[in-house]
């Protein structure tokens, strides 16, 4: 009966990259370009500081890096690596920092003066705050799941508001994969317990499914701890004050003023995502000032954003036609 | 018997693919298949269903995941009972105290005895310069044995004088764990019967659906099952019963969690015998290290833009 699961060898990472920069814990990514002559403006996409980068290129099927670097993309990619208890000292403005070494790199080596800032999830919220501090060096800004405004009725956010997070790094040092794993299931613990092994087992002779599931299960329990510091951080001053859409936000002194986010923007919200549903998105699309703007939807989750064929066959077409006419 | 070796062979096989959560999940929906399965024959040929053992194994089934981790914590008691010299174990020890004492009696009456002896027969077959070495070796030997013994009986003593060995900080400590976990296991009780009782009401409500109306096949049986359970578990855990149930029970673990490590490393750091850092020890090391590795991406950020504006002059000089 098993015999299905035995035989698939999960190896994420369908695209080939180099290591550009490491700095203890993240590090910078460059994929290898599928096109000789590639477009003017570089893309870096900043991941979440939950779960892994390589959902983006999870396999060759449902890779957004691919197609990406398909259409002539130059694609770097941030990874915020695995914390240790060595790191549970750092901040949110670390990981801000961060996205600037990398935006400053890559400006160096390709010679522009400006890149396409590509955030997801959490790594969305970061390019927010990142692209309100240093417009100027974000050519365009596409945010994908973006939670900015953080006081909706989602069961996580319900259970982030009823969390006293100095307590867990108190105890743990950082909030730990192990911690989080379970969080998320218990947060729909039928569905995501029961319903879906159950389908596995109603469909374990279907290759394609089998395949697909198992790629999806490593993900997903492929999961780094979140640094001690920048889990208070995360939970008190974005899930309990709501920090962010209320102009409240600031990173070492300076504030952060979604106002200044003039440059073209395209958003990509999932219609049934309960992690990040609309809510989260849609206040900041009305908000920002950008006159060029975007929205687009597609009816999937969180992760059926990146990885169902339905968005790859609607939304990822659009949406990188939107990057490369803005690449040029 | 074939069959099931190798189903055996084959699920090592898929242990070592999957990841260890995966391999739990897919291995306990085995399990809820066959109970339903179970529950699914009985229902095709009485066209009713009962609440029997096959809905307690399911819940089981669901929930071993996600209690596992907390009764781990829970077993934390036994900590205690290692830490804390119980009074019967005290008890014991002030015992085997009277028990040595009355044996360091004989020990040393037979030393006494031993003595005389060896000096009598010393007298007879040892010259006199002999005599006096051996004889003083012994008296040493015997000397030096008796107080490693008397040293290693008063360690007895130690055990019932705890509260004085320890340091306040590590007593405070101790007191709030025990307050902690006590505090963690009434609210993990309360949480998993919030959580048996929405179970329980849900297959109520899935026997009053399946016995009034007709299930063609074992898929709508269920996925109807399922989405009942699933139904009923969304509002419960958004429910301000729960929340406050779940707040309780994390808090409290967590804090049990801190202060029985802040006990352990008072006892370390107040040791001078003690080799290791403690976990707090390190902490402080690493957020030092983390503030000066700031200053020095600062003073290098700092130092290139003096570089570039170093070169901007030399530009217009050379202009």
């Amino acid at each position: 009966m098993l015999e299905s699961l035995r035989e698939i060898e999960v190896k994420p990472w369908s695209c080939e990259y180099e290591i550009v920069d490491e700095d203890w814990l993240f590090k910078l990514l460059h994929f290898k370009p599928k096109k000789k002559r590639l477009l003017k403006t570089p893309i870096l996409i900043a991941y979440a500081y939950i779960n892994r980068p390589y959902i983006l290129d999870l396999h060759e099927r449902v890779s957004v890096v691919r197609r990406m670097l398909e259409a002539g993309l130059d694609v770097w990619m941030i990874d915020w690596g695995y914390p240790k208890r060595a790191d549970r000292y750092y901040e949110i403005a670390d990981y801000v920092d961060y996205i600037d070494y990398c935006v400053e790199k890559v400006k160096e080596e390709r010679k522009v003066d400006s890149v396409t800032l590509h955030g997801y999830c959490l790594g969305a919220t970061l390019s927010v705050i990142y692209s309100s501090l240093y417009p100027k060096n974000v050519r365009n800004l596409v945010v994908q799941a973006p939670p900015i405004n953080f006081h909706t009725d989602n069961t996580l956010a319900v259970w982030a508001r009823n969390v006293t997070p100095e307590k867990v790094s108190r105890a743990l040092g950082n909030a730990s994969g192990d911690f989080l794993n379970i969080a998320f299931l218990l947060v729909d613990p039928i569905r995501l317990t029961v319903e879906k092994y159950q389908a596995l087992l109603d469909r374990i002779n279907d290759p394609k499914f089998v395949h697909d599931f198992l790629y999806m299960d490593h993900w997903i329990f492929d999961s780094p701890a979140i640094p001690g510091k920048v889990y208070e951080e995360y939970i008190t001053r974005w899930y309990h004050r709501n920090e962010l859409i209320r102009g409240e936000y600031e990173v070492r002194g300076r504030k952060v003023d979604l106002k200044n986010i003039t440059m073209p923007t395209l958003l990509l919200v999932a219609e049934k995502d309960h992690i990040t549903p609309p809510e989260c998105a849609k206040p900041f699309y009305e908000l920002i000032p950008s006159k060029d703007k975007l929205m687009l939807t597609v009816n999937k989750g969180h992760i059926g954003l990146t990885v169902s064929s339905a968005a790859h066959k609607t939304l990822w077409s659009e949406a990188i036609k939107w990057i490369v006419e803005r690449s040029k | 018997m074939i069959e099931r070796v190798a189903f055996e062979e084959e699920i090592i096989e898929v242990f070592k693919k999957l990841p260890k959560e995966s391999f739990e999940l897919l291995l306990r929906n085995i399990s809820i298949r066959e109970h339903l399965e179970n529950l699914w024959k009985k229902y095709e040929i009485t066209g009713k269903v009962k609440k029997d053992e096959e809905f307690s194994k399911i819940f089981d089934e669901i929930f071993r995941f996600f209690f596992r981790p907390l009764e781990i914590f829970l077993a934390g008691e036994q900590y205690f009972k290692y830490i804390l010299p119980k009074p019967d174990v005290i008890r014991l020890f002030e015992s085997q105290r009277e028990l040595f004492e009355a044996y360091e009696d004989f020990i040393l009456s037979l030393i006494s005895h031993m003595r005389i002896t060896s000096e009598i027969l010393m007298g007879f077959t040892f010259t006199e310069t002999a005599k006096s070495l051996t004889e003083s070796f012994v008296k040493k030997w015997w000397d030096f044995a008796r107080r490693s013994y008397k040293i290693e009986l008063d360690s007895y003593r130690i055990a019932s004088e705890y509260p004085f060995i320890i340091s306040k900080e590590a007593s405070n400590d101790l007191f709030k764990a025990a307050e902690h976990w006590s505090e963690f296991r009434d609210a993990f009780f309360e949480f998993k019967e919030i959580i048996t009782n929405t179970y329980d009401q849900s297959v109520e409500e899935f026997i009053d659906f399946a016995n009034s109306n007709k299930i063609e096949s074992f898929q709508d049986f269920s996925a109807k099952f399922a989405g009942i359970v699933a139904k009923n578990f969304d509002t419960l855990i958004k429910s301000e019963e729960y929340l406050k149930a779940q707040r309780k029970m994390l808090d409290n673990l967590m804090d049990y969690t801190y202060h029985t490590r802040k006990y352990f490393e008072s006892i370390l750091e107040s040791s001078p015998l003690n080799p290791f850092a403690t976990i707090s020890q390190m902490d402080e090391a690493y957020k030092r290290i983390m503030d000066l590795k700031r200053k020095v991406k600062e003073l290098e950020k700092k130092v290139k833009e003096l570089e570039g504006k170093l070169e901007g002059v030399e530009n217009v000089r050379k202009s």
